[in-house]
């Protein structure tokens, strides 16, 4: 058969790769969401798997099916691919059950990236709420090693509780150093949180970064998102300044399946990442 | 038109039996009182020229369901492939309607082009030769010249037949059926033949009622999606999905595991825009929450979304998802009615002419 032109899959793009599961962690305190750090059982899988902040796996678990989950860590960090999944459907449950020493397949990297040469130089505004900062984690991992070729960096997370938000020792050790402004939030105060109370779009607009040569990208539940949008327009971002990330159901990942389409658009060939000027062009299917 | 040769009633079994040679034979036959596209034991099963099949014949490169890959199954190892299922079995796809020849070429775009080939789709088509026949028998159905098609388009077939009074005039159309076609050693067919074979089709095409539906129809659906009118054509459908199963240019798919106790296998068979679940997402959040989100998506995909990303439309004229349809919804009345709609709109739009 002729040859495929896609960079990172097998030769047969529904063959998932081998991976074993080198650590589990718990993300949030009641324990529903958890990080998978992967490697690849193969060294040549590994050599040939290079991807981008933004991108998404299949991840694979024989007997149950597979389901997308954007990658979160970052191509800076070698020896491991992580994934944080909540349990929620068959193939999450599943890995939720599994062990260190296991192992699972994965298919990717698919889909597009975070716009990094357009973010080059400019001022980088991430916001995320709740469980999706996985792919921002990985993008804040990447700003940061190669900080120089960014301005002011700023990271608002927001999540209900303490104990929902994310990569605790990630969010501390960016609070440490001097070139990140990190401010997480939680919805309602709580015994023992010294920092920002309240919902992520009033504490956008609170922290007010300046729209002036800067990227947003945003990520959160679509209610966050909905009341997010109006502050940044406030703060004078224009819809193509903002990029956000799709997660519609999926299934081939590579356009042919025709589940996860906004209009003419696959979110997981044209996506998952679109700016909000791409996403006014088409039908609000998602 | 390339050179046409004459195959005559009474070398048909020769000749069918010649392709039996070249690969496994697939052709129209009757199954339990229908008529359909099967695996065919010889030229005394075969039924040629014929009106359509219920179904298409499109399982025979995506079948309805089948193996993606196998796999073992041991308690800390959900990641071992013991086997991969590619199908190179050289195969004779035998007297396809013209329609359905057609179709081929847009599921090529889809699985044979694009970012990553499907290497299932992909191998089958590659071994597979496909000789059309001619449409003598057009039904009140068939609508394959609103797309500028008709009962002698050769579009997607290696070979096309013209049925002429039990006999065969011959043309090989692409290189392959070029190639094959030598081995035939059939002799020229003479002007007689040529003549009633194209009287035929003509006669056939004729048949086909006059019928306007694809002329800027991208532009019509542009400004429909959020038009009402997609509730009032939902209302009677009741999501069975049959239009998308019978349809040659329906190509949704979903993925799923079957476990048996030694391992299992990782299967890929036909899903349907029409069915709720196919959207749903794990948090129980569906983007397209209605019946009338569903026909719009069907309607959108073919007429709007594959000519933009693809250039062709998913659809071919076909009219099985007429036939098919439990309730009598017309893929027909409802482009009628979206044109309808748009120049509504275009009257109803201020500082517009007409």
């Amino acid at each position: 058969m002729s040859e495929r032109s896609c960079g990172q899959l097998c030769h047969n793009p529904y063959l998932p790769l081998p991976m074993l599961i080198m650590r589990i962690a718990d993300e949030v305190d009641d324990r529903t969401i958890k990080s998978f750090d992967l490697a690849f059982k193969n060294v040549n899988d590994a050599d040939q798997f290079t991807y981008t902040p933004g991108q998404f796996c299949e991840l694979s678990i024989f007997g149950q099916g597979e389901a997308p989950f954007g990658i979160a860590s970052s191509p800076v960090e070698t020896g491991f691919l992580r994934f944080t999944v909540k349990q929620a459907g068959v193939v999450t449950s599943k890995l939720h059950s599994l062990k260190e020493g296991d192992s699972i397949g994965i298919r990717g990297p698919l889909g597009n990236t975070f716009p990094l040469e357009l973010m080059h130089g400019k001022n980088i505004v991430v916001i995320g709420g709740g469980f999706a900062f996985t792919t921002l984690r990985s993008l804040i991992i990447t700003l940061l090693d190669q900080r120089a070729d960014y301005g002011d960096i700023t990271v608002v997370y927001g999540a209900r509780t303490p104990g929902l938000l994310m990569y605790k020792n990630d969010l501390n050790a960016w609070e440490q150093r001097g070139d990140i402004k990190v401010v997480q939030t939680i919805d309602v105060a709580a015994p023992g949180w010294e920092r920002q109370v309240g919902f992520v779009p009033a504490v956008v607009e609170q922290t007010a970064p300046s729209a002036a040569n800067t990227v947003g990208i945003i990520c959160g539940p679509p209610v966050m998102i909905r009341f997010t949008l109006p502050v940044m327009t406030k703060l004078g971002f224009g819809s193509e300044q903002i990029y956000t990330s799709l997660e519609n159901r999926m299934k081939c990942g590579i356009g042919k399946c025709g589940r996860c389409n906004v209009g003419r658009k696959y979110v997981c060939l044209d996506g998952p990442v679109f700016s909000m000027a791409q996403l006014a062009e088409l039908p609000a299917e998602y | 038109m390339g050179e046409k040769y004459l195959l005559t009633k009474d070398n048909l079994t020769a000749w069918i039996s010649q392709l039996q040679q070249h690969g496994r034979l697939i052709a129209p036959v009757m199954r339990a009182d229908e008529l359909r596209y099967d695996y065919a034991d010889g030229a005394r099963e075969v039924v040629l020229g014929q009106h359509n099949t219920r179904r298409s014949a499109k399982w025979v490169f995506f079948p309805q369901h089948e193996v993606l890959l196998r796999y073992g199954k041991r308690l800390d190892d959900y990641s071992q492939i013991t086997d991969t299922v590619i199908d190179n079995t050289p195969q004779v796809l035998l007297g396809v309607t013209p329609c359905d020849a057609r179709s081929f070429v847009m599921l090529d775009r889809i699985f044979g082009q694009g970012t990553c080939q499907d290497p299932y789709y992909c191998a089958r088509r590659a071994n597979t030769l496909v000789i059309a026949c001619a449409c003598a028998h057009p039904t009140s159905t068939c609508f394959c010249n609103a797309f500028g098609s008709g009962p002698a388009d050769s579009t997607g077939a290696d070979v096309l037949l013209y049925p002429v009074d039990g006999d065969y005039v011959v043309e090989l159309v692409s290189d392959a059926g070029k190639q094959i076609g030598l081995d035939w050693h059939l002799p020229l067919a003479n002007e007689a033949a040529i003549e009633r074979a194209e009287a035929i089709t003509a006669a056939a095409a004729e048949r086909l009622q006059p019928i306007e539906l694809t002329a800027g129809i991208e532009q019509d659906l542009a400004g429909l999606f959020e038009s009402g009118l997609w509730r009032e054509v939902a209302e009677k459908c009741i999501a069975c999905g049959t239009c998308t199963y019978n349809c040659p240019e329906c190509h949704c798919f979903n993925i799923v595991d079957s476990e048996l106790a030694s391992g299992g296998a990782r299967l890929r068979g036909w899903d349907a825009c029409m069915f709720p679940q196919f959207t749903a997402q794990a948090s129980g959040y569906n983007p397209r929450p209605d019946q009338a989100s569903r026909w719009r998506q069907r309607v959108m995909h073919k007429f709007s979304y594959l000519p933009a990303n693809v250039g062709l439309f998913g659809c071919v004229g076909c009219g099985r998802c007429i036939v098919s349809c439990p309730v009598r919804l017309d893929i027909r009345q409802v482009l009628q009615r979206v044109h309808q709609e748009a120049l509504t709109r275009a009257a109803a739009a201020p500082g517009k002419e007409g």
